[in-house]
């Protein structure tokens, strides 16, 4: 026991642990630590006291080193692998590749939209430019000073006569017809001098102009119902209006 | 980390051993170092010359006489040393006049930045605590301690000694004062 109280009073220990030891002091101290394992236990108490103080006043060093260090313990370290190489050149790849893929057709795409676009445009102006001369025809015929408007009414059917004997033309639009018969159609006659001429056929659909075979000199118009494709002479037992010019 | 453990992985040359042991060690290592060099990049390449020793020679480390640190602190306090050693021959060599870095420029260690010792260490008296600083923060010898500080070398010697066994006094709690103290709690619980 006394023995061990000088070991302890001798400050060796300490000394061995801060590495101040000559070699032959070191080596005494380690035939201590293999003999008494107070000394070791001891020894051992004082190295975690530093080792916690050491720890405690740590200074990270820069991320970077971390690296370094083991680079340079293993050039391999974290370096990518050939197989990893080659994945990451496949993923690449394959991502221009898509990238390059959506792109065409993305870009065939808008082509092909741009021309159906374009062609819609062009056939929806062609046509509002159609309607738009047509409206103006027939407000120009209808309103023209040589246009003659004849109204036939009965009961609540209407139909109007233009009738143009400057440019030849004859239009009629009808309201409120009566239904026709299976394989029936409407046909118009012109009453020149008692004798009754074919102006043609028309369906009778309302608010519509439909276009009439112009007569000259004409002194009435009368609306027959005729089989379909109509007649050479109108069917008076079946006459819908009629009216003096 | 078991040391007997972790000696026989590193031994094996386990890359992931080493990596445990840069993770758990080389904040402490780095700051005992960048205390003495002062320069961050001269600090990073002496870290980086301590692991490539220590995975050199980890067959020379021997868990049943001390601990894992205090060899790591060794090989970094001696590559640190060898450092300066260098360094001086090289001024030598090309007749400069080399007074030491060491004893020189300590007046300028008292306010500088990497010195702020924190924790039990900062609990000694002034006397042991630069003692310690010097001797094992720093890593000079005890002799160029005694010459820094102006005092002879016998009372560094005894001011370590005693600063160690204050250190160790707060931080270890011997068996038998532990148990006394679990004995007490369980009296006053009851």
């Amino acid at each position: 026991m006394k023995r061990l109280e000088e070991i302890f009073a001798s400050g060796l220990l300490e000394d061995y642990v801060l590495g101040t030891l000559s070699k032959n002091e070191t080596d005494l101290v380690n035939s201590w630590i293999n003999e008494y394992p107070k000394v070791k236990a001891y020894i051992d108490s004082l190295e975690a006291s530093l080792e916690k103080a050491s720890v405690k006043n740590g200074i990270k060093p820069p991320k970077s080193t971390k690296l370094k260090v083991l680079r340079d313990l293993d050039p391999e370290y974290q370096k990518p692998s050939i197989s990893s190489y080659l994945g990451f050149a496949a993923a690449f790849l394959i991502g221009i590749l898509s990238m390059f893929g959506i792109h065409q057709y993305l870009e065939h795409r808008a082509e092909t939209l741009s021309e159906q676009q374009l062609a819609q445009i062009k056939a929806d102006c062609q046509q509002t430019k159609d309607e738009l001369k047509s409206a103006e025809a027939l407000l120009f015929f209808l309103t023209h000073e040589a246009t003659q408007t004849t109204k036939l009414t009965s009961n609540n059917t209407e139909l109007m006569v233009y009738h143009n004997g400057v440019a030849k033309q004859a239009k009629i639009r009808c309201h409120n017809l009566p239904l026709l018969g299976k394989n029936e159609t409407f046909q118009m006659w012109a009453d020149v001098e008692g004798k009754m001429i074919n102006m043609g056929v028309f369906d009778g659909s309302n608010h519509s102009y439909q276009n009439l075979e112009f007569i000259d000199s004409a002194e009435s118009f009368n609306v027959t119902i005729e089989p379909e494709g109509g007649s050479d002479h109108p069917t008076v037992s079946k006459i819908v209006v009629s009216q003096k010019v | 980390m078991n040391q007997a453990v972790w000696k026989k992985r590193a031994i094996t040359k386990d890359q992931k051993a080493m990596e445990e042991l840069y993770d758990a060690y080389s904040a402490a290592l780095y700051g005992h170092i960048l205390r003495r060099v002062k320069k961050p990049a001269i600090a990073e390449d002496l870290l980086q010359d301590v692991f490539v020793k220590v995975w050199k020679n980890v067959d020379k480390f021997d868990p049943e006489k001390g601990r894992l640190f205090t060899w790591l602190h060794r090989i970094t306090m001696n590559t640190v040393n060898s450092h300066f050693t260098a360094r001086a021959q090289k001024l030598q060599l090309e007749q400069l006049d080399y007074t030491g870095e060491t004893y020189s420029n300590y007046s300028s260690y008292s306010s500088h930045e990497y010195l702020d010792i924190k924790g039990s260490i900062s609990n000694l008296q002034p006397q042991l605590k630069e003692v310690i600083e010097l001797v094992y923060f720093t890593g000079y010898s005890q002799s160029e301690a005694a010459k820094i500080l102006k005092i002879p070398l016998g009372t560094v010697k005894t001011r370590c000694r005693i600063a160690l066994r204050q250190l160790r006094k707060l931080h270890y709690v011997s068996p038998a004062v532990a148990s006394g103290t679990l004995l007490l709690l369980i009296l006053i619980i009851l």
